[in-house]
């Protein structure tokens, strides 16, 4: 379930949800944000500036730098009171920005060395706000206040702890989201994969479920809609085979009948007729193995695997073919010789099946080989894990184009050599189906000083080590 | 003169095999269907069955189960040509050989006959007629067989098979006499009914006390009765 698409879907949300926080953020400071100000509370000023006022008029300089002290000590705001001319009334140095400051209003002193603050280190900015004040005398002054910056623009560690915690957990909780909504949204797509996956290896009972098919939407509809179709060729296919064994039992009877009928005309007749009964008992006996092979081949083919596997002695198999085709001679003139070659390892395949196989193939080599010739059998193994055998004629072989096609249900190469030899032309579809079903090949190859070389390649499993 | 019933739903084809074995010196009843089958086997002796798969009312496969139950009879069943699937079951089920439908009828004749060969043997007079291994008798002439004294059912080409193993009890018995011997016929490539009778032979019979097989396969040879200890 957590496949390729499932992690595609969640990189895409993952991405996206990125996308969208960084332009939310870009907006949020392009427009929105404001620069932590100051905010100058100027009644609060002013009634600093009264209230130094008022200090240094009735308690002199001293009183006044004293009060100047402890509000810099309390609350790390440096304040200085100027004249009319714009000195300090302290005669205290000012800082330079306060001198550009002043200077930019009009009143100004020379500049004066980098103030330094109680560590030594040199000061930094500071907002400065002018106040003006009357004292109670009548007399002008100006109030300079030098605000110490907002803690906002410097990062302390205590800030960068707390933002890299809140981060954590935002992108936590939203990574967890972006898992949950995945996989909300791709299981349904996974349910309709196992269904598909099901029916692509023949399996059509597979639905993709109820669960899925009755909630509303786009794909519970395609859900419900693939269900309907897999049923309806499920009935089809059903149906299909039904008619095809009805046909071959219906096709047997009268088949039955003829064979019995044709022992009768044999019993009461004796000698007379031997001939054209031979004949007739010929047909019949073709007829019925072209309905025998008719239905194999259906069979097979509706066939998605081969259930019953065992270990199968491979050379067992092929001396059993190999002397049940010596025995179907007429003569013996044509000779069948098996070359084994060495490899290990186990072939599971269902006997009956591989059997008829081989032995299809081998007659059909027996069939074409001249008199006097021989097939020959070879059987080695091919590579690691592949069993590979070889049947090969000295017959005429069969023309370039046409070696693929041989194994196609009813292809003849001329009509009139599969008359003589017989054979219905679906031996090699059958032989194809039995050896595909067990995940093997076959092919045909022209041999390069005459005759036919039918391959089939089988997989080994390796002996497991006790 | 043999007696012998033809089940089959066929009813043209019954006519005709009866013509035909008839004109052999058997002679014929013939039913068409399962329920008939077994009610005919109530009320006469048979030395031979022959059953179609394919029967209405009670399918040639239930018939045989419930056949098996009361009657020692054998069976020669016509089967489907292609469906191996009903030639195994019907061998496991107790029928005794097959014979895949439609048939050349010269090979039908030889089967029965082989058959009742079989069933019909008269015992020579210098071959035993009892055949003891441990705690398995055989009783040739009655096709009876005992294990620890009480009889077991066995069908005729069970009983065949058996008594050909254990007189060459300890030794193997080549594939294709047996099947020479207990079926009457030569073994056709990739054959399984051999196996098939084999396997219902050891369930039958079950292992020796000592808990080791009554009957090993040998590949590629045949099979052997193994001597208890």
């Amino acid at each position: 379930m957590f496949n390729n698409f499932y992690w595609q879907t969640f990189l895409r949300f993952c991405a996206l949800s990125l996308v969208m926080m960084l332009t939310a953020a870009a907006v949020y400071f392009a427009f929105i944000y404001e620069k932590p100000s100051y905010m100058p509370n100027r009644p609060l000023f002013a009634s600093y500036a009264s209230a130094a006022v008022s200090v240094y008029e009735y308690g002199g300089s001293r009183a006044l730098l004293e009060w100047l002290t402890r509000l810099e000590d309390e609350r790390n705001i440096h304040m200085y009171l100027l004249d009319r001319s714009g000195n300090d009334v302290l005669n205290r140095d000012l800082p330079p920005d306060i001198i550009t400051a002043i200077k930019s209003r009009g009143t100004w002193r020379d500049s004066l060395p980098t103030p330094l603050d109680k560590q030594g280190k040199p000061k930094l900015k500071e907002k400065i706000i002018f106040t003006q004040v009357l004292s109670q005398q009548g007399n002008p002054y100006i109030l300079v206040t030098a605000l110490p910056p907002p803690s906002n623009s410097r990062v302390s560690v205590d800030t960068a702890q707390t933002l890299g915690l809140r981060l954590f957990v935002a992108i936590g909780i939203g990574g967890l989201i972006c898992v949950w909504i995945t996989w909300y949204l791709t299981r349904p797509v996974s349910k309709l994969r196992q269904a598909t996956q099901e029916w692509s290896t023949g399996n059509l009972a597979a639905r993709v479920g109820s669960e899925l098919g009755n909630r509303q939407g786009e794909i519970p509809a395609l859900a419900r809609d693939l269900d309907k179709m897999a049923e309806r060729l499920q009935n089809l296919i059903d149906s299909q085979k039904r008619l095809l064994s009805d046909v071959s039992h219906e096709l047997r009877t009268p088949l039955a009948r003829l064979q019995i009928a044709l022992g009768l005309a044999r019993q009461r007749n004796g000698n007379v007729m031997q001939h054209e009964l031979d004949r007739i008992e010929l047909e019949a006996e073709r007829l019925n193995e072209m309905i025998g092979q008719i239905l194999s081949l259906v069979r097979l083919d509706s066939l998605a695997q081969i259930e019953d596997k065992e270990e199968v002695d491979i050379i067992e198999l092929i001396n059993s073919a190999i002397s049940n085709a010596e025995f179907e001679q007429m003569n013996n003139s044509k000779q069948l010789q098996l070359n084994q070659g060495h490899f290990s390892g186990k072939l599971l395949a269902n006997a009956n099946l591989l059997y008829s196989a081989l032995e299809n193939v081998i007659r059909n080599a027996l069939r074409y080989t001249p008199e006097n010739s021989r097939v020959i059998i070879d059987v080695n193994a091919s590579g690691q894990d592949q069993l590979k055998i070889t049947v090969r004629d000295f017959g005429a072989g069969v023309p370039e184009p046409m070696l693929t096609k041989l194994f196609e249900p009813f292809f003849r190469v001329a009509d009139a050599r599969e008359r003589n030899t017989g054979g219905y032309g679906l031996g090699l579809a059958i032989v194809k189906r039995a050896i595909e079903l067990h995940d093997g090949k076959v092919y045909a190859n022209n041999a390069a000083d005459g005759g036919l070389i039918i391959t089939i390649l089988l997989p080994l499993t390796p002996f497991l080590r006790a | 003169m043999a007696h012998i019933l033809l089940a089959d739903d066929d009813v043209e084809l019954c006519e005709l095999i009866t013509e035909y074995l008839q004109a052999e010196s058997f002679q014929i009843t013939a039913v068409n269907d399962g329920e008939e089958a077994l009610k005919a086997l109530k009320n006469n002796h048979f030395s031979l069955l022959i059953l179609d798969v394919m029967l209405p009312k009670l399918t040639g496969f239930e018939v045989l189960a419930k056949l098996r139950q009361h009657y020692k009879i054998p069976v020669l069943m016509l089967t489907a040509r292609g469906a191996d699937i009903d030639r195994i079951i019907g061998l496991e089920m107790g029928a005794d050989d097959y014979l895949p439908k439609p048939c050349n009828p010269r090979e039908l004749v030889a089967r029965i006959r082989a058959i009742l060969r079989r069933t019909q043997e008269p015992v020579l007079i210098n071959e035993p007629d009892t055949l003891t291994v441990g705690n398995l008798t055989l009783h040739i002439g009655k096709h009876q067989a005992l294990l620890n004294g009480s009889e077991i059912m066995l069908t005729s080409t069970e009983f065949s098979i058996l008594s050909t193993l254990l007189a060459f009890a300890g030794k193997v018995v080549n594939k294709e006499q047996l099947n020479e011997k207990a079926l009457g016929r030569k073994l056709t490539a990739y054959d399984r009914s051999m196996d098939m009778h084999v396997s219902n032979l050891r369930k039958k019979l079950g292992p020796h006390n000592n808990g080791k097989a009554r009957i090993k396969t040998i590949r590629g040879m045949g099979y052997q009765y193994i001597l208890p200890e």
